[in-house]
């Protein structure tokens, strides 16, 4: 029989195989030479750099591979560039919170100076100009205890305390303010003692800035102070009658710098509710907020019973 | 180049044109069939060639309609633009068709042996032997891919209209027409005559002498390399202002 | 790395007896939107389509990524994703079947890109319905899909948002500020729309009758463009503290010792002035600022306006 055809079929047949595995040797080649380019790209600081890899390909894993990693690179860029970015703002916003009343207090003290205003009149600007140095202290004092918690320098000393005790003196503290500024008020706090793990004064701290913040941003009139004990946990609740929060502001009332009232130039500063939440993380407790506009606010403050 | 044609395939999906040839095949072929149904049957050689010589007679028509709209199909859906971005070029893509088109051509081809063996049971021939079909399946696959290789004017004059449905079919059935009917005045000019003439040169006139066959060859040859060059220089020189 | 992007220096193209662009320098920085503005037929298409390499250059000069796209095209279209005009895809098959063949052609960046890009544009994975019953706006959202699916570090983007809804529009919006400010990644989108640039464009580039009128950061446009009253007085701190005494709690922000700014533009002006002089501040320069953006535009492209 004659084997010319099936030879010259086979010859033919090996002949694509070998231009096939050749063909297969290029596109890897090919594949390589870019993953090389690409990760040089990658490590010169541009990390959008991507290797595409069709589904045949051989090569095909290590470019994902290489892909993921750079999209792990960008996102960690990316938390430290927002970082930075967020102190820059942050700064550059206290800078002028300093300048404002700075200014302002300068104004005033120079009118006393020159003699511009006399009497009655030098009185009330001597007043005011003392209440904005007192707004310059306190924010200056937060501003300080800000970043110190933030750069996690502040020390803590945690010991057994009796919250309910505690929290009387502070609250007791607070009701000449409370009634100088009109403010109804209830504290219901047990009798007995409940012991937690806490740091006794950034506790304080912590109930100090929930007292300030009703008193100057609830708009309320009637404040209600409860603490409520179950088997593992105790429960601060604070409750004011104020305009509230609207939906929208609540995720982000303890964010640093944030002002419900979107004006930058009322009082206060948005430091308040992000270093009380900061606080209540450092003594491993939590804390929630419920509010309606119109209806009031309630922070629930909770804290881990020491057993 | 092999993922373009793979992306050929899949562009065929649901396409209506698959079953119109399909459609057509089976329809020539029941034709056939009938008539030879009733005329006394030779031997199986005689049979099939003379099969092959009517098919291969549809082929161009088909082969070089294919191309059209496959080719017009891009303009018209106007996914060049994103084409050209993968980067793909257009010489890349018009290569990738006509492989497409090439296969398609064997696949059908392949399928007509399949039916000419169901004819010939039909018919009654009862000579088969194995070399024979194996002669058979050479037969039409040197069919198939010549006249793929004869069409490349039709291909040609295609890229040249930008797709142009209309032109280039007119274009293709004229061409095809005048090769087959003029398949011995034609031969050794007209590539689709010298292909028909060098594959069944017994049953036509012009005996297959061998210096008849190189020329035929070479008529067939020397278009696909000009088409080649001239759609390249076509493709550079048009770069750029396909898209006013 | 290189500053720009995209960079293109006196980019023109005839047309015959028609100039399409004329002498374009548009500059595309990394990380930021850029919007270029312009009516129907201004030419914002035609510059597109010559950074992509799809339409010859009359004269002028390319480069993208730092280099000129000719025999780099391998190289650089894979770092690139755009839509032209409206999307082209084949209509007897699906849109996951369409991006798969693009995604079979040009390779991905990761296993389940196609199913990944269709999420984020809001369309079906592997939906029955064929592209050739697609709303306009679920063509346009594929070929978003299709732009996006290498993950590319430049997006070229032609009226992305025309055929959306409102709420796709915000979709879109938001999709590319973040892949803007988080990814870095460089985005060019045209529009005719004034209203979307100003809301998405960090830099603008306004083409008017096949000119490049200005270019500039939105930033810059905008700071020259808010409504304030402008003072410069002979010392901000006394004139701080008269405003607050006249008008208790008025927004002003100090610039420097001399410059303030009013941004209540309720005040009047007049009796600013007055009081700031009787009571012994220089007033040297007091101004309203009262443009809008719209009118900006009306203005340089020559009471035309952008439609």
């Amino acid at each position: 029989m004659n084997y010319t055809p099936f030879l010259f079929v086979a010859f033919c047949i090996s002949i694509l195989v070998i231009l096939y595995l050749v063909a297969r040797l290029r596109r890897v080649r090919g594949q390589l030479m870019i993953v090389e380019e690409v990760l040089d790209d990658i490590k010169n600081g541009n990390p959008n750099r991507r290797v595409l890899a069709r589904i045949s390909d051989m090569t095909k894993r290590m470019c994902y591979l290489i892909n993921e990693i750079a999209v792990e690179n960008q996102l960690q860029l990316l938390k430290q560039k927002q970082s930075e970015q967020a102190y820059k703002r942050l700064m550059t916003s206290l800078s002028h919170d300093v300048k404002t009343p700075l200014a302002s207090l300068v104004g005033y003290l120079e009118a006393v100076e020159n003699g511009f205003v006399t009497g009655e009149e030098k009185e009330n600007y001597i007043l005011v100009a003392v209440k904005k140095a007192y707004q310059l202290k306190y924010f200056v004092e937060n501003l300080f205890e800000w970043v110190k918690l933030d750069a996690k320098e502040q020390v803590f000393h945690f010991e057994l305390c009796d919250i309910n005790e505690l929290t009387r003196n502070i609250a007791a503290e607070w009701i000449s303010d409370l009634e100088s500024s009109h403010f109804e008020y209830e504290f219901d706090i047990p009798e007995d003692e409940c012991f937690v793990c806490v740091d006794s004064h950034t506790y304080t701290r912590i109930l100090n800035n929930l007292f300030q913040n009703t008193l100057i941003h609830s708009g309320g009139n009637k404040l209600n102070l409860q603490l409520l004990e179950n088997e593992k946990q105790i429960e601060v609740i604070f409750v004011d009658n104020g305009k509230g929060i609207s939906a929208v502001d609540i995720p982000n009332i303890f964010e640093r710098m944030y002002q419900c009232d979107s004006s930058r130039f009322a009082e206060g500063n948005g430091l308040g509710l992000s270093i009380t939440k900061e606080l209540v993380d450092a003594n491993n407790g939590k804390i929630e907020v419920d509010s309606e506009c119109g209806k009031g606010t309630t922070f629930r403050l909770l804290f881990q019973k020491a057993l | 180049m092999i993922s373009l044609i793979q992306t050929e395939i899949l562009k065929f999906r649901r396409q209506k044109t698959g079953l119109i040839m399909a459609g057509v095949m089976l329809l020539f072929w029941s034709g056939i069939t009938f008539w030879a149904y009733h005329v006394p049957q030779g031997d199986f050689e005689s049979f099939y060639v003379r099969y092959g010589g009517y098919i291969a007679m549809l082929l161009p028509f088909m082969i070089g309609l294919l191309f059209v709209k496959i080719y017009h199909a891009e303009y018209q859906n106007d996914t060049l633009k994103g084409l050209l971005q993968v980067p793909v070029t257009m010489y890349q893509l018009f290569f990738s068709k006509i492989f497409f088109v090439f296969l398609m051509a064997v696949i059908i081809m392949l399928v007509n042996c399949l039916l000419v063996i169901a004819a010939a049971c039909i018919c009654g021939v009862t000579d088969m032997e194995l070399h024979q079909v194996v002669m058979l399946i050479k037969l039409f696959f040197l069919a198939a891919s010549g006249m793929v290789f004869a069409m490349f004017p039709v291909f040609l004059v295609t890229v040249f209209v930008s797709g142009n449905t209309i032109f280039s079919s007119t274009v293709c059935f004229i061409y095809s027409l005048m090769g087959i009917i003029g398949v011995s005045q034609f031969a050794g000019i007209h590539p689709i005559s010298s292909l028909l003439n060098i594959l069944f040169g017994g049953q036509i006139s012009i005996t297959g002498e061998k210096s008849i066959n190189l020329v035929c060859a070479a008529d067939i040859i020397i278009p696909v390399i000009m088409t080649a060059v001239i759609v390249e220089i076509f493709y550079m020189v048009k770069r750029g202002d396909r898209f006013k | 790395m290189d500053e720009y992007v995209i960079e293109t220096e006196q980019l023109t193209k005839v047309y015959g007896e028609q100039t399409a662009v004329d002498a374009v320098s548009i500059h595309v920085k990394k990380g930021r939107i850029y919007g270029l503005l312009g009516r129907n037929g201004a030419g914002k298409t035609t510059i597109m389509k010559m950074v992509l390499g799809l339409t010859s250059v009359t004269s002028g000069q390319i480069k993208v990524f730092g280099k000129k796209m000719k025999g780099q095209e391998k190289k650089i279209y894979p770092r690139i994703g755009a839509i032209i005009e409206t999307p082209g895809f084949y209509p007897n098959l699906t849109g996951t079947e369409n991006l798969e063949i693009f995604a079979k052609l040009r390779g991905t960046s990761c296993p389940d890109a196609v199913k990944n890009a269709l999420e984020v544009v809001g369309l079906p994975y592997r939906d029955k319905k064929l592209f050739s019953k697609y709303s306009l706006g679920m063509k346009q959202r594929l070929g978003i899909a299709n732009a996006i699916m290498h993950d590319p570090e430049l997006l070229i983007l032609d009226e992305p948002i025309n055929g959306l809804d409102p709420i796709g529009i915000a979709e879109i919006r938001n999709f590319l500020q973040d892949l803007s400010k988080e990814r870095g990644k460089a985005i060019l989108i045209s529009s005719h729309i004034l209203s979307e640039i100003d809301l998405l464009a960090d830099d603008i580039g306004v083409i008017h009758n096949v000119r490049l009128l200005e270019e500039s950061s939105m930033e810059g446009l905008r700071r020259k463009n808010q409504k304030y009253i402008m003072f410069r007085v002979s010392s901000t701190a006394t004139a701080a503290q008269i405003l607050e005494q006249k008008y208790g709690t008025v927004k002003y922000r100090i610039e420097d010792d001399n410059a303030m700014r009013i941004y209540d533009m309720s005040v009047d002006i007049s009796v600013v002035n007055e009081i700031f002089i009787t009571n012994g501040v220089g007033v040297y320069e007091s101004r309203v600022c009262d443009e809008s953006l719209e009118d900006y535009f009306k203005e340089i492209t020559g009471g035309v306006g952008i439609a």
